[in-house]
């Protein structure tokens, strides 16, 4: 028998794994724009320069309410006409769905990573009226910048203020909630060995900004109530002698974000994310010296890290999220959500994500849900990720405000068809790879028939069948540990 | 940090309820989230009946004077002319203390001396912020930035490491007591907790064949959680079916109570005999910065119906579970100008049920002007030596110190030597 078309893969193994890791999951359309490149080098390098995605950006036209400004959501809140939670929900579902269709997919995988380094939960109540907006003017204008630039626009964020209790911080009653986190959790972190003094230093050089938290949310700089006067934090003194202190603020952030006990705990952080939960050390050291020499440049250090040899040896090493899980396997079924509103596909998203084990934007500390990937494992999730994935791999289901292909356009143009190849065809399509012998034998299992089955009755044809075979084989694919792993 | 209270308790009204519902858990009821800290016993399926510690977590700061009344206090009725409890009304009231009255549903529990009532409990040092407090209370673990709660410490030393590990159920909010290196998780029951189709006689069983092979060479963490997986799936059908049974022994529920609901799917795990070692519920709104009388004397009530009620569904396994209670802090001395309380420190604690030596145990601080830590009930126990005791006289196999790093204690008594 000739070899079926569509059953071979079509990006090299090296392309297929870079692709697996800095995107949300592979699809046809992800194939055909690694192919348009020369290279998946090439490839990469456009994505890095995240240039215009219309696709993407369609999406905020679905959730109108998230471009309401911040003094409108709270008043809109404070009415009952639109909760906290709702905006939350809508950011949530918004970032989801752009993660599903953007062509910028690297940037959309940045934008989660620093979201969740920098992390506010959605609809928390000092500072959700400001929380879109920490999306679209700290997080994503930074997310392929330096980092540098990255830290100042988050730290000094109204969102920010509000949810470390910033805006509580003043001259005559410090609070030290975000001085503390930006050493322990954005910065140089706890080995670096600082003090109490430290802390109070750190939050005295934030003090000034204000948020109107549960007034108006009016947000703003006050000097009157901005310590002035020499601050000491880890050794370096700043005499922050003005009374407007944003200057000797940003000088301090500036210092802190090229510490190299900064450098080396984003280093490790990208490494836990993109290479093992383990990364050897001397990728995280390579990273580390690149961040430092680029001055942060978050670009020059993914460069860094897809060229490491850590990184090429770490194939099928990570498990997915449960938010990775079910995005990945909407994009491998090529479901494409195209609007929003009750009973809408893009619902399920959120919905799927939490029931599986994580709620996305919703982890409770600032600390940001692990990046370890094993945390997520439980036999729990499992359970509920084989279920949610018979669910989607259902090649007949109702997708309301979204697409999916015809169960007729899944099959390949051939007959009689080989079980084998079916399987096969379903593997390249859905993940880019051709099936492991264990998968083609667990498709027979769960069909009761023999793995050597050729489809050639006219019965079996028949669409009914035939969509029902392939919702079985697609279960198979979707379930087997590989599709687990990233 | 004395400004501002009123604000850092809208915040706390909004982000907790607006994070639950929007995670699809309807917080009007009682229970805003309810999650189970659970081990089972590695191999021992139905045959376990090792002891069961269950935390709930009064979230919003409940107010300890107002349920534990310090009565003999002048400063109390003064600082409370519209709010307090009299003498008259308590249940159990001794020379120092007596209870809400609205704790009735309890009094038998109290008189045959299962319930335990500690007060002037809280954090070493004061904080009334609600989401710092909590994060402190739940991590119990002051000076480190390990970010590990207590339970997952809990479960970390119990040598069973079987697939049930830590479950949240009612909301996917992981709370910190729970968050640490041990694997959590979240469901809101048992019943989808099986392998797809599982109803379908023909399909069910070949899907679970097809993952047993699949899993089986897959490789260390992947293969490993696959098959535990499918020991969860069998054990996962018991529990759900002893849940489609209902609450047992003519145990009632309030009706429409989340706490209720939460507990009723407690006692069904726990009568499926899977093992169970830990569960944590976390009942919500005790915020009461507003008319605090009647909200009060509600939440106590339906508490005490729903603990009750739990007691009677469990039967002879009863003698098995204590229950504890925890909340963030206690609130003010002081009414506030809408009849409410605004954040305060020292807190009443209560513990229920198996090992409990039942009355009123304080090294209490008085509210003398003196004695007050600005405005509020001082803390004299240290609330992780009240989780200490229970875990050494009812889980000899952990060790205190590994899970309350540094504490130093002394004994309270309100718990039998195992």
């Amino acid at each position: 028998m000739p070899a079926v078309p569509g059953t071979q893969p079509r990006l090299s193994e090296t392309a297929q794994h870079l692709v697996r890791r800095f995107t949300y999951g592979y699809n046809r359309r992800l194939e055909a724009d690694v192919l348009r490149h020369t290279s998946v080098d090439a490839w990469l390098e456009t994505q890095v320069k995240a240039g215009p995605d219309p696709d993407a950006d369609a999406v905020l036209n679905w959730f109108p309410r998230l471009k309401d400004s911040p003094a409108t959501a709270w008043e809109n809140n404070k009415a009952e006409r639109y909760g906290g939670w709702q905006y939350g929900d809508d950011l949530v579902k918004y970032s989801l769905a752009r993660r599903v269709v953007a062509t910028n997919q690297v940037h959309e995988m940045m934008v989660d990573f620093w979201s969740n380094l920098l992390h506010i939960p959605v609809g928390e109540g000092s500072s959700f009226p400001w929380r879109m907006h920490y999306d679209t003017h700290a997080i994503r204008p930074h997310a392929l910048g330096t980092y540098r630039a990255l830290l100042r626009a988050a730290v000094t964020h109204p969102a920010m203020s509000g949810y470390l209790s910033n805006h509580r911080n003043t001259k005559t009653q410090i609070n030290e909630n975000l001085g503390r986190e930006l050493l322990e959790l954005y910065t140089v972190g706890r080995t670096a060995g600082y003090t109490e003094d430290d802390v109070k230093g750190s939050a005295r050089l934030l003090t000034g900004f204000t948020v109107g938290v549960n007034k108006d949310f009016a947000a703003g700089y006050d000097p009157t109530k901005h310590h002035v006067g020499p601050v000491t934090v880890m050794g370096r003194t700043f005499t922050n002698a003005a009374a407007d202190g944003r200057a000797e603020l940003n000088a301090y952030l500036d210092w802190l974000a090229m510490r190299p006990e900064t450098a080396a705990r984003i280093a490790r952080r990208l490494c836990v994310r993109f290479i093992r939960d383990d990364p050897p050390q001397s990728s995280v050291d390579a990273v580390t010296r690149t961040y430092l020499s680029s001055g942060s440049d978050i670009t020059a250090c993914l460069r860094t890290l897809v060229r490491d040899p850590g990184f090429l040896a770490s194939k099928f090493q990570k498990a997915r999220t449960p938010a990775e899980d079910v995005l990945a396997t909407q994009r491998a079924c090529d479901i494409v959500p195209t609007g929003a509103g009750p009973d809408s596909h893009v619902n399920s998203f959120s919905w799927l994500c939490s029931w599986i084990g994580q709620a996305p934007f919703q982890w409770p500390r600032p600390d940001g849900s692990p990046e370890q990937s094993d945390t997520y494992l439980s036999p729990a999730r499992l359970l509920r990720g084989w279920t949610a994935r018979s669910w989607m791999a259902n090649a007949n289901g109702e997708v309301k405000k979204g697409t999916r292909p015809l169960p007729r356009d899944l099959v390949p143009p051939v007959w009689p068809l080989a079980l084998e190849d079916l399987v096969h065809h379903q593997a390249v399509m859905m993940t880019g790879r051709r099936a492991t012998t264990e998968t083609v034998n667990g498709v027979a299992t769960l069909m009761a028939k023999a793995p050597s089955h050729v489809f050639k009755a006219e019965w079996e044809r028949n669409e009914g069948h035939m969509t029902w075979m392939l919702t079985l084989v697609r279960t198979a694919i979707l379930s087997a540990p590989e599709a687990m792993l990233r | 940090m004395t400004d501002g209270h009123d604000a850092s308790c809208a915040d706390y009204g909004v982000s907790r309820r607006n994070l639950l519902k929007s995670a699809g858990v309807l917080a009007m009821a009682g229970v805003t989230t309810s999650m189970f800290g659970d081990v089972l016993a590695s191999t021992a399926y139905g045959a376990t009946n090792g002891n069961i510690l269950i935390v709930l977590s009064l979230r919003g700061g409940a107010d300890g004077m107002s349920m534990m009344v310090p009565h003999a206090e002048p400063a109390y009725y003064a600082a409370r002319p519209n709010i307090n409890v009299k003498k008259a009304q308590l249940m159990g009231a001794d020379d120092t203390f007596g209870l809400h009255p609205s704790f009735k549903p309890l009094e038998e529990l109290w008189n045959s001396g299962r319930m335990a009532a500690i007060h002037a409990v809280g954090l070493p040092t004061p904080n009334r912020s609600h989401f710092e407090a909590m994060e402190l209370v739940e991590d119990a673990d002051p000076g480190s930035s390990e970010r590990i709660g207590w339970l997952n410490r809990v479960i970390g030393c119990f040598t069973s490491n079987d697939v049930f590990d830590g479950i949240q159920v009612g909301s996917t909010v992981m709370p910190t007591s729970l968050i640490g290196p041990e694997p959590s998780f979240a469901t809101s029951d048992f019943s989808s907790l099986s392998a797809p189709w599982a109803d379908n006689v023909d399909l069910g069983p070949r899907l679970r064949s097809m993952l047993a092979t699949m899993y089986r060479d897959a490789g260390t963490v992947i293969g490993r959680a696959g098959q535990e997986a499918l020991a969860l799936d069998r054990r996962a059908g018991a529990i759900a079916d002893e849940e489609k049974k209902g609450p047992q022994h003519g145990a009632v529920y309030p009706q429409h109570n989340e706490l209720g609901k939460a507990l009723a799917s407690s006692a069904a795990l726990i009568r499926a005999g899977v093992g169970v070692r830990a569960i944590a519920v976390d009942f919500g709104g005790w915020d009461h910065h507003v008319d605090i009388s009647w909200r009060i004397s509600s939440q106590i009530e339906q508490m005490s119906k729903c603990i009750a009620a739990f007691l009677t569904d469990l039967g002879t396994h009863a003698s098995r579970v204590t229950i504890v209670t925890l909340s963030e802090f206690g609130r003010r001395l002081g009414q506030n100008g809408a009849a409410g309380l605004d954040h305060g420190y020292g807190n009443a604690v209560f513990a229920f049920g198996a090992g409990v030596k039942g009355g009123y145990y304080a090294n209490w601080p008085t509210l003398s002007a003196g004695k007050q830590v600005d405005g509020d009930l001082a803390v004299t126990i240290d609330y992780r030596s009240v989780l200490a005791e229970i875990l050494e006289t009812r889980f000899p196999e952990v060790g205190v110190g590994t899970v309350f790093p540094g504490l130093t204690r002394s004994s309270l008594g309100f718990m039998s030597p195992y």
